[in-house]
């Protein structure tokens, strides 16, 4: 059933998505296509400063596409909980009979994949501006060289290895935007409880939240950080340092997730009131 | 056999206004049943408790003997008085998701009876009409084979046609072991269809009744007895 319910999500945003992914696409191959068109050095100064305007332009268009697509992700994340579960829709998807946790870890894991889509395009569409330029062929015959000396500088000096590094910054990203999208939930599903100032309740509830987890997230990071004072002497020290700093971090997050997961499924399942 | 829908000291207080007051009562199965009341007199919530949309307040609403979870949601069909079709979605598409969600969805049955009305598999909901929309909805709630099915207002925006049309969508397509409670204040429009009556205001059960007994012993229509009844 969750599989279902997925297939419908993905119908339902795709058509949302995909337009504005190809609209970034094709604005990096346009950027790209003037800058590379119109190169400067032989041209006189009236034409250069009138070829600056497509350049300017197609760049403009381009940062204007990221934005969007920032905006865009947002709004369909709060729209598709807000009025597919909660406003008239809800009517639908709760008589289905379906658990009431498949309609939050399907809204959850759908957008976790938008964002992530997101930055797989965004990757691409840098790939697009820059594969083939001199900057981009000079990176590409440095990069070895560049790779191995931070490799050799994290796992020589600080006695890290690099693929542990890799797995903590995944972990952290994934969890973290799990985290994010359950805290708009919860904040909705708690907004949803007060009656008639809903959004208000519901960005109070989504502040309230935050200010919670970052006091008790610093505290935690002052807490770490005491045994470590004299960490900068000893690369050792530091390393344990970061690993506990970042786990702690990750820890955090994960118990906020948790917890914002937990409010959403009893609001949704016990206090239930569709209006 | 276990009654269809049984509410028993069912309450619920929408934030201190009490809109069920604890009402008992037990619906059995194979019948007609008209929800009958006023505006604003409890016909929607009991609907809404029924279908899992609401949480009781206090008392308990059981679907063939269970409380509304997964399970009862397979058996009932509910027909909320809003539409809750997604605009984007065409025809076709919110047929295949009903029968992706419902093992009892009839999808050549739909499928027929929308034909017959003319609608397009491929037309988008959003550029139909309410009215229009409020049909596919009755549709596709009707060609579930449910045990229970919920329908709130179902005549209550449309023409006096589309009301027959309607009525007689309902009659003719849920089986003699399944229930069929319509909530209606259009009484005279319902009457000639229902098999009982459950009368309700503010919160309480005024009356429950076969409409068999009500023209027997008290000589009258059930639509005459609801003015008396509800007198203002």
């Amino acid at each position: 059933m969750l599989g279902k319910l997925m297939k419908y999500e993905f119908k339902a945003t795709s058509r949302i998505f995909l337009p504005f992914f190809g609209a970034l696409l094709v604005m990096s191959g346009i950027t790209r296509l003037f800058w590379s068109l119109f190169q400067t050095e032989e041209l006189d100064e009236m034409i250069t400063q009138l070829v600056m305007i497509p350049k300017i332009l197609s760049v403009t268009l381009y940062i204007m596409v990221i934005v969007a697509i920032f905006v865009v992700t947002y709004i369909v994340m709060i729209q598709r909980f807000y009025k597919n579960l909660l406003g008239d829709q809800g009517y639908l998807m709760f008589t289905l009979p379906v658990e009431p946790w498949m309609n939050i870890v399907n809204k959850l894991l759908v957008s976790l994949i938008w964002i992530l889509a997101s930055m797989v395009v965004m990757m691409l569409s840098g790939l697009i501006l820059a594969v083939g330029t001199e900057l981009w062929n000079e990176m590409v015959a440095e990069f070895p060289r560049i790779f191995r000396e931070i490799v050799d500088l994290f796992e020589r000096e600080f006695h890290m290895s690099i693929v542990w590094l890799v797995v903590e910054w995944v972990a952290a990203v994934i969890i973290g935007i799990i985290h994010g999208i359950l805290q708009i939930y919860a904040a909705i599903a708690i907004g949803h409880l007060c009656g008639r100032y809903k959004i208000l309740a519901s960005v109070g509830a989504y502040l309230g939240i935050s200010i919670v987890v970052q006091t008790i997230g610093g505290i935690f990071s002052v807490v770490v950080m005491i045994p470590f004072i004299n960490a900068a002497n000893s690369p050792q020290m530091l390393s344990s340092y970061w690993n506990l700093s970042m786990l702690s971090g990750i820890a955090i997050s994960l118990l906020t997730a948790a917890g914002c997961y937990i409010a959403t499924h009893i609001i949704l399942t016990r206090k239930l009131n569709l209006e | 056999m276990t009654p269809i829908l049984e509410c028993r000291a069912l309450a619920k207080v929408y934030s201190g206004r009490r809109a069920l007051a604890g009402i008992n009562l037990t619906v059995n199965r194979g019948r007609i049943v008209g929800l009958l009341g006023p505006n604003g007199s409890g016909k929607t919530t009991m609907i809404k408790l029924a279908s899992g949309l609401l949480t009781p307040t206090s008392g308990e609403i059981l679907i063939d003997g269970k409380r509304p979870g997964v399970q009862t949601k397979r058996q009932v069909s509910y027909l909320p008085e809003r539409t809750y079709l997604e605009n984007w979605m065409t025809v076709d598409e919110m047929l295949h998701f009903f029968s992706d969600f419902y093992d009892n969805f009839n999808l050549p049955k739909a499928a027929e009876m929308l034909q017959r009305l003319g609608i397009q598999p491929g037309d988008r909901l959003k550029t139909m009409s309410k009215g229009t929309k409020e049909k596919v909805q009755l549709i596709l709630v009707m060609s579930r084979e449910a045990d229970l099915y919920l329908l709130d207002e179902p005549i209550g925006g449309v023409d006096p046609a589309a009301r027959d049309y309607i009525l007689h969508t309902i009659i003719s397509n849920y089986n003699e072991n399944a229930t069929v409670l319509i909530s209606t204040h259009l009484i005279s429009d319902v009457e000639p269809v229902l098999d009982d009556v459950i009368f309700i205001n503010q919160g309480y059960i005024a009356l429950t009744e076969s409409v068999d007994d009500i023209r027997e012993q008290q000589g009258k229509s059930v639509d005459a007895l609801f003015r008396e009844v509800f007198r203002c």
